[in-house]
């Protein structure tokens, strides 16, 4: 460990003469400055200083704060095509990064266990993280265990920051902010992974709803900022079976999670997120169509593909599935309640005129937008047709689920507290099992897990628990990982999970049991 | 809460500083509480194996104790527990002199042979209830007065010789419920007077057993470290002809333990104490929390399920037995006539135990003395022996 002091290693850009050589912390310590605005200046800053190549942003926050800024009034100026996930360095080729000028960015940072593993990967990859001229790291706040850098083998890697030394109490403050402002942006699905169309709710909203729930279930709830949510969910019942052969053999297509999130945009714009995940195999090629293997490219289907990569290209392809289903309902039930706008190029979007998917080329990076666009096009074509037949058939509604949003929001606390619970108890029967209290990471629980959480704790059904997943997620208090499973007697599978997200969010959720108990089952 | 309050703000404002810290006072208190009672009372109680308490508990009688009022009090707390306003909104202003103030603090997970009180923090290991107090005793704060294990000058809180004694007079006991509400005086004075009146062995059942479902995975996770960890190790050792007293004595303790927690011995330990309790408590809480906490002995023992898992059980004893005693001898040639010491007499008798249990269960193959076993005075085992010994291992199964 090298001992020389913080300030010897810290660029804090105030230190750079931006500021005077103030500390910026000082400048802004009673938040003058909003949130959105503070840290868009403090990476515009870093973009124009830096002049990077490539700016790698670290999952999830990292990546929904960048978007927030990029789709802002005033956006940040980068283009999505210079933007990697720290989720996919290893889908990279060698070489893509040597060489270059890369950022990392991310809003936040406790103890910097995540930069580290994204470093350690960015080094294999032959990026020298230790150059100066090859590598900055731009970290928003950082908290006062990290605030020296971070330790990658041996070498300190400094760090940009905002605001820096921050205690608990006042990282916590801070990310809440941050995790607000998202919300109000467009909640943390502002992400990269999922594709997403919009719809103008041009009729009657209730209708709207009533459509979903043709062969879905929904849940409408209200989100910070007062946006519509709705949660729609598809069973596993015969008319959403995923076709085995959209995917790698021996995928498993039951129990996972098939639905549909509707969020408010503005007004009455609304984007439809579908979001499948199946399991896969691990460490088996997938052999596609070639439409798939055009779409999602080499590093999802190639023979060099990561389970990671394939993980997340199988559920782009499942994905779209969805989609067909929530277009078909829609035009089947309520075809006069709502336009749909389908995506357009990246470059119309960047002109401002419409949307574009772009922003998938961060967790897809050889994905081909334009292929995907005209893929959701056919999707919207066909679904347009098939709904047109069915109107007016059954299947009726699925009943609606009457919570209020008092009761989810009470219920995704006690949902949390259960996934903490199980995950520690999991933790420590491991620990004296194998008299070892190293936690491998990730280490979450399946969409299968918490179902039977759900079902037995809270005697929920499947799209409640769903539900309270994605009020959960958006609220930045529980994580997605891609794992191994351990598959015991099977094929290992790579799957979903789900945690309390980071240090801070497990260890109040741990508090607030121990001083309030768990939450009642309910009879 | 409020109706649309976010959890990440929700989470880190309804967390109260130090709250937590009381929590584990006030539990701590009442459990003092309940064994003090218990330690200063002069009346009669059943018997250990035949002798007095001493009004001293071992380590895992206490934590048992630990672990009964922990089911027992998290009932109280969900029936008539003063929860967090903030996340029942619709809840009437509570008056909490009437209520349970605070849920137990501990995590009971399964830890080496059955359910422990723990804390965890998801960095550092978990902490059992017995480190915890032996920490604070360290510190200077005695709920109870701890006498760990010690072995060459280090304290072993966990070791079953550990000792839980009382630290406190009569005239001070009541002092530990200074604070706490009425309800929670009335219902722990309720439960003190039947926990006062349980053995040490009662206590150990009540605390072991809670339902037929828990005692069947507690069993089934000792058959699960004998065949996944245990029995693969043993065979591959006698394969090769290398010791193998350590997984013997092992696969010995893991059955034992499985045969303990699933034989009719515990059922009647198990069935007097929640006979008395049931009898005795007065106060409807309680007796509600109680009915929660646990089922009656024959809901237990008396399943067909429970009477399986109880003859698996005593075939894995009887086969540890004659496995550990085969072990033994084999690296103790000059005792297998006559043997001298202790360890030895023990294994002799283990021998004839668990033999005893091969005939009982029908396990062919083994010689009824011990001179059968091994190639002469060697160490060695006769081969037909050895691929016996091979294929009743085998035969494990969970």
């Amino acid at each position: 460990m090298n001992n020389a002091l913080a300030s010897d290693y810290i660029w804090g850009i105030g230190n750079e003469g931006l500021f005077g050589g103030a500390r910026q912390a000082d400048i802004d310590a009673f938040g003058t400055v909003p949130i959105k605005a503070a840290i868009r200046r403090f990476l515009d800053s870093q973009i124009q200083l830096w002049k990077p190549d490539r700016i790698i942003v670290l999952e999830r926050k990292g990546t929904a704060v960048l978007r927030a800024l990029m789709e802002s009034e005033d956006p940040i100026r980068w283009r999505w095509e210079d933007v990697v996930s720290s989720k996919v360095i290893e889908q990279l080729q060698p070489g893509e990064l040597s060489g270059k000028r890369i950022l990392i960015f991310d809003d936040m940072m406790k103890k910097g266990v995540h930069l580290a593993e994204l470093l350690r990967e960015l080094r294999k990859h032959g990026v020298d993280v230790a150059s100066p001229d090859h590598l900055r790291v731009a970290v928003f706040a950082v908290h006062e265990e990290s605030s020296r850098g971070t330790e990658v083998e041996g070498t300190i890697i400094p760090h940009a920051w905002y605001r820096r030394c921050l205690n608990t109490q006042d990282y916590t403050d801070l990310r809440t902010q941050i995790v607000t402002m998202l919300q109000h942006s467009g909640s943390l699905m502002l992400d990269t992974e999922h594709l997403e169309i919009r719809v103008n709710i041009v009729g009657n909203f209730d209708k709207f709803v009533k459509a979903l729930r043709r062969t879905g279930r929904a849940t409408v709830f209200t989100s910070a900022g007062s946006r519509v949510n709705i949660t729609v969910l598809y069973e596993d019942d015969t008319i959403h079976l995923l076709p085995t052969g959209d995917f790698p053999d021996g995928t498993k297509t039951d129990n996972i999670v098939k639905k549909c999130r509707v969020v408010q945009r503005s007004g009455s714009e609304f984007a439809l997120i579908p979001i499948c995940f199946p399991s896969i195999p691990a460490a088996q090629v997938w052999h596609c169509k070639q439409e798939v293997s055009t779409l999602l490219g080499r590093s999802v289907v190639g023979v060099e593909a990561t389970d990671s990569g394939r993980f997340y290209g199988v559920g782009l392809r499942a994905a779209l599935r969805v989609l067909r289903w929530v277009l078909r309902d829609l035009y089947a039930a309520a075809p006069h309640e709502f336009t749909v706008s389908l995506p357009g190029s990246v470059e119309h979007g960047r002109l401002g005129s419409g949307y574009h998917l772009g922003h998938l080329r961060v967790m897809y990076p050889t994905l081909d937008v334009g292929y995907l666009n005209k893929w959701i096009a056919r999707i919207e074509r066909e679904a347009q047709s098939e709904g047109s037949q069915l109107q007016g058939k059954r299947p009726e509604s699925s009943p609606a689920t009457p919570l209020r949003d008092e009761v989810l929001y009470q219920r995704a606390i006690g949902l949390l507290q259960m996934i903490s619970d199980h995950l520690d108890r999991k933790r420590i029967a491991q620990f004296w099992r194998l008299l070892d209290h190293s936690t491998p990471h990730p280490f979450g629980l399946t969409a299968e897990e918490v179902f039977q959480i759900g079902e037995q704790h809270f005697r929920g059904d499947k799209v409640t628990t769903s539900t309270l997943f994605d009020i959960l997620i958006d609220q930045a208090t529980l994580v997605t990982h891609v794992q191994p499973g351990t598959g015991l007697g099977r094929v290992r599978l790579v799957e979903r999970t789900f945690e309390p997200d980071g240090e801070i969010v497990s260890e109040a959720v741990r508090r607030y049991t121990t001083q309030w108990g768990l939450p009642d089952a309910i009879d | 809460m409020q109706s649309t309050e976010p959890a990440q703000t929700f989470l880190f404002s309804a967390v109260c500083t130090g709250r937590e810290g009381v929590q584990c006072e006030r539990s701590l208190r009442a459990l003092s509480y309940i064994f003090h009672g218990w330690a200063q009372y002069t009346g009669k109680r059943k018997f250990h194996f035949g002798k007095p308490d001493n009004r001293v508990l071992p380590i895992i009688e206490f934590e048992k104790l630990a672990l009964f009022w922990c089911r027992l009090w998290q009932n109280l707390w969900r029936i008539d527990g003063a929860r967090d306003e903030r996340a029942h909104a619709t809840r009437p202003k509570m008056d909490t002199q009437k209520l349970i103030t605070f849920p137990p603090p501990f995590v009971i997970e399964r830890a080496k042979h059955g359910k422990r009180p723990q804390r965890y923090d998801g960095i550092e290991k978990p902490v059992t209830l017995a480190e915890i107090l032996c920490g604070l005793q360290d510190l200077g704060i005695r709920y109870f007065d701890i006498h760990p294990f010690v072995e060459a000058g280090t304290a072993y809180p966990n070791h079953y010789k550990t000792e839980v004694h009382p630290t406190l007079p009569p005239e001070r006991r009541s002092q530990l419920l200074e604070g706490f509400s009425g309800a929670e005086v009335k219902c722990l004075d309720d439960i003190d007077n039947v926990v006062r009146r349980l053995g040490t062995s009662e206590i150990r059942a009540l605390g072991t057993h809670e339902d037929l479902q828990e005692t069947m995975r507690d069993i089934e996770l000792e058959f699960d470290v004998i065949v996944t960890d245990l029995v693969p190790l043993a065979v591959s050792r006698i394969a090769n002809g290398q010791p193998f007293l350590d997984v013997a004595q092992d696969i010995l303790e893991y059955a034992d333990e499985a045969y303990k927690k699933s034989c009719a011995d515990r059922k009647e330990d198990y069935e007097s104490a929640y006979g008395l309790f049931l009898n005795d408590t007065k106060d409807a809480l309680v007796r509600a929390a109680f009915s929660r906490s646990q089922v009656e002995a024959s809901a237990i023992f008396d399943s067909a399920q429970m009477n399986a898992v109880a003859l698996r059980a005593e075939q894995a004893r009887a086969v540890g037995k004659v496995l550990a005693a085969v072990a033994y001898f084999r690296d103790h040639s000059d005792e297998r006539s006559q043997p001298r010491s202790s360890k030895a007499r023990e294994m002799k008798h283990a021998w004839d135990e668990g033999i005893s249990g091969f005939g009982k269960h029908n396990i062919l193959g083994f010689p009824s003395e011990l001179d059968g076993v091994y190639v002469g005075s060697s160490s060695q085992l006769r081969p037909a022996i050895r691929d016996r010994f091979l294929e009743v291992l085998s035969g494990f199964h969970r």
